[in-house]
């Protein structure tokens, strides 16, 4: 049995400083905002953009807390494989699990030291445990897209591929066009739908 | 410049004179605008995360708001600024974050006695769980301290219409306002509703008052009996304050069961409330939320504790209101128990979530015989992977790692290294590994004088331009007169950059982003006495490197000043004029797999596969000191780019 809060879905991001994680947190809050859908973010900041392990929680509907049940996770957007499985304690049988397959490198990894962990292992693990996994290579979509930039957009087009979040796809596509620089909307467009289409309907 | 063109834009909309409309915004940006609506004429402030969004907006709005705002020296000038308007009679705002406060707590204190005419608040962004501090400090006991009033809110639409409030009862009472948060709520994303701006007051004619305003003792002591006077009446307004207030019974509680008061503040409130609306518990659960939590509403709470059979407080940091309640039913001989830190149920330190808040209520609640539903977790095993760390790091190109390469290769590693706070502190990490002794704000230049008498090796302390100017100065001039013998490095990034790039004295721009003097490093090291004095850019090991053996044989205090901008800042500069840079690459052909780069250097964007080194062109900076710690020579510039 896992605790949790029947009235509010819960999307937790995972991933690297500069990865793109505050854009995708505000194309929700915006989808959320025309639709009139309560909507809390929660980030840590700070020492972010120097490469650290960053963590966004967005949560929708019923609930005053910006941070959840620790087992209290609708969906766990891995923006970086190593950071999924560091999150792993996150992970339930009711848990939706999206992540890019494409490892981010931490320096102790790229120094020689430690071992980085083999992504086909952690696909392995999170696999058998989660109620649904999804993965794909962000950066492959995101250079079809023309912009290598947009992979967290990618991102945010794969967890609605889902078809768990309670918003459609062209409300979320028209949130991406007022959260993204103007010069990038087309590319930013095109990744979202890659994103979505890379998921929609494949759960493993 | 700390923020974007696209964050700029956003935070435009802070200014909007529609009121009724909604707008989802960081906890910071809520309080800018609530600052905007209360129309405040002054605002001050040293950055200092969680509460540095809140400058980095002002510094983008406060020219069309029609507000005076600056980046002052440090905390201390920041409180004397605002304040000084405040007793003019204008409404002021000053913000730091926690540990900020200590610095100015010398004006604080005196401030309190003097009071306002104009409302006046204090924010103090403390950091549970010190997420980006060197501390947990529990600022509340600041406002007991003071004997000034306290607010607490719990989410970024509370913040905005409590501080509205409290400007009210800052000019009621004639009295500063302690404003705490925490990161939970400077950091957090919610609706709020536009209000109406109340129009800021015009210039102001100061009313000569020396008997309040000019703390001698003979008016000290007499001011003195007067904030006793105002606390007494201050109790009268937390008790019929709208932030102090019993929240309804919730519906999974169980009804006739034993009658549970819990007490909360701040963001701890929401914590509860995701139980009570979520868990099972065999009580009948009442809540009394405090937002005004000094001085404590004592009829109020123990009125609260008298209805209940068991009081659970839930508070993050200290016990400060737990002791409160505790001392108020003691001496009114109200028997009922009181369970939170101080018997072991809740932790002081770290930052809570619905989870440690379960614990510990859970466990109040067994130890005193009742029942919380409790569930079987699911057991998930996981197998054992490799799980590096990624703690944060200097970034690729950052001109601080050039530096500490040069001065370990002029040090030889025997030297002792005070640091201060800012991005250099993350030289602690291998295989840099500086930084021996740091403390607080400016602790690097008192610390270098106080080992220069007892340590056997050479002091070299190190300090970013913004530190410098917070704090450093004195710190030097006194280690020159009393007759120091150091080095001292000013490692001039031409940012506060830890923070998020916000300007300071050395730069030509100020909080009103507004062209500004720029004070010289090397003419401040010169005014305060030092003779040795030499700047150097970083990216030349070789130039950096020669300057540090120099220092090192001076008979005194010696200043090297290592000047490149933040690449961070570099490479946002450079994108907005669409430069592009030329990257490096490893000419493997010449490289000798020695490792030399990441076991000495260990930029970022090194990595290896195999034996075999590359540098990821994504993440190169170009800042060229690959080029010149190769000793082989094998690292330079992509060959066929220029």
């Amino acid at each position: 049995m896992v605790r949790k809060n029947a009235d509010a879905f819960t999307i937790q991001i995972v991933g690297v400083g500069g990865q793109g994680a505050l854009t995708v947190s505000k194309a929700i809050g915006n989808a959320a905002m025309k639709k009139d859908l309560a909507i809390i973010i929660s980030e840590i900041h700070g020492m972010a953009q120097r490469g650290g392990v960053v963590q966004t929680t967005i949560r929708l509907g019923k609930t005053v807390s910006p941070l959840p049940f620790a087992s209290d996770m609708t969906i766990l957007l891995g923006m970086e494989p190593l950071e999924i499985y560091r999150a792993r304690e996150q992970i339930t049988s009711e848990t939706v699990v999206v992540f890019s397959e494409d490892p981010i490198r931490p320096v102790s990894v790229s120094s020689g030291g430690s071992p980085y962990p083999d992504v086909k292992e952690i696909i392995e693990e999170v696999r058998g445990k989660a109620q649904c996994v999804y993965h794909l290579s962000a950066r492959e979509k995101a250079k079809l897209s023309g912009n290598d930039k947009t992979t967290n957009i990618v991102m945010l087009g794969a967890i609605m591929g889902t078809g768990v979040l309670p918003f459609t796809r062209e409300e979320m596509r028209e949130s991406v066009s007022v959260s993204v620089p103007k010069r990038a909307l087309e590319a930013n467009l095109k990744a979202f739908d890659l994103g979505y289409e890379a998921v929609h309907g494949s759960c493993r | 410049m700390a923020l974007s063109d696209n964050e700029v834009r956003t935070v435009k909309e802070l200014l909007l004179n529609e009121p009724g409309k909604k707008m989802l915004v960081l906890g910071n940006e809520a309080i800018v605008r609530a600052a905007i609506e209360a129309g405040v004429k002054v605002a001050a402030t040293y950055p200092g995360t969680p509460s540095s969004e809140i400058g980095n907006t002002l510094q983008e709005i406060a020219k069309e708001a029609g507000l005076y705002f600056e980046f002052s020296i440090n905390e201390k000038v920041a409180f004397e600024t605002a304040a000084a308007a405040a007793a003019a009679g204008a409404r002021a705002f000053v913000f730091m974050k926690h540990v900020g406060l200590n610095v100015a707590s010398d004006a604080f204190m005196t401030l309190a006695y003097s009071g306002v005419r104009g409302g006046f608040i204090i924010l103090s962004a403390d950091d549970p769980g010190a997420h980006s501090s060197q501390n947990e400090q529990d600022n509340r006991y600041y406002a007991k301290m003071g004997c000034v009033p306290m607010l607490e809110p719990s989410n970024p639409d509370e913040a905005k219409r409590m501080m509205l409030s409290g400007f009210e009862l800052s000019e009621r009472y004639g009295v500063p306002v302690l404003f705490r948060t925490t990161t939970r709520l400077n950091h957090v994303r919610g609706t709020i509703e536009l209000g109406e701006i109340t129009p800021q007051v015009g210039r102001l004619h100061f009313e000569r008052d020396p008997s309040r305003f000019v703390m001698v003792p003979a008016n000290a002591r007499k001011r003195h009996l007067v904030v006793i006077e105002n606390l007494s009446k201050l109790r009268d307004a937390s008790e019929v304050s709208e932030w102090n207030r019993v929240i309804a019974t919730r519906k999974k509680n169980t009804k006739g069961g034993p009658k549970l008061g819990i007490i909360t503040s701040g963001v701890s409130y929401n914590y509860i409330m995701e139980i009570l609306d979520n868990v099972e518990l065999e009580v009948e659960a009442r809540v009394l939320k405090l937002g005004m939590t000094h001085p404590l509403p004592e009829d109020t709470v123990a009125e609260f504790c008298q209805g209940s059979d068991l009081i659970v407080v839930v508070e993050e940091g200290e016990a400060f209101i737990e002791e409160e309640v505790k001392t108020v039913l003691k001496e009114r001989d109200i028997p009922v128990p009181v369970l939170g830190k101080r018997d072991g149920f809740f932790p002081v330190p770290g930052e809570y979530n619905p989870d440690v808040v379960l614990r510990g209520l859970s466990e109040a609640l067994c130890a005193s015989g009742h029942k919380v539903e409790t569930i079987d977790d699911e057991t998930l095993s996981w197998k054992s992977l490799p799980e590096p760390p990624r703690p944060p790091v200097m970034c690729a190109g950052c001109p601080h790692r050039a530096t500490f390469f040069a001065v370990k290769r002029a040090t030889k590693g025997k030297a002792v290294f005070p640091n201060d706070i800012g991005c250099y502190t993350l030289g602690i990490a291998p295989p840099t590994s500086i930084g021996d002794l740091m403390i607080c704000m400016g602790s690097s230049v008192g610390a270098a004088g106080g080992l220069s008498r007892v340590v056997d090796e050479p002091v070299i302390g190190f300090i970013g331009d913004s530190t410098f100017f917070h704090s450093g100065v004195p710190g030097l001039l006194s280690a020159v007169h009393n007759g120091h013998r150091f080095v001292l490095n000013i490692m001039d990034n031409a940012a506060t950059a830890m923070t998020g790039h916000q300007p300071h004295p050395g730069l030509p721009l100020n909080g009103m982003n507004e062209e500004a003097k720029a004070i010289s490093l090397e003419k401040v090291c010169k005014g305060v006495g030092v003779e040795f004095i030499r700047t150097v850019n970083p990216l030349n090991i070789k130039e950096t490197q020669k300057a540090f053996e120099e220092a090192l044989a001076y008979d005194g205090v010696a200043v090297i000043i290592t000047k490149s901008p933040c690449a961070l800042l570099l490479e946002r500069n450079l994108a907005r004029r669409s430069i592009k840079r030329k990257r490096y690459e490893v000419y493997q052909d010449i490289c000798k797999r020695c490792d030399a780069c990441t076991k000495t250097f260990a930029c970022p964007a090194f990595y290896k596969v195999g034996k075999d080194h590359f540098i990821d062109p994504e993440l190169c900076w170009s800042c060229g000191v690959c080029e010149q710690i190769c000793p082989f020579h094998a690292m330079g510039p992509i060959k066929g780019s220029d």
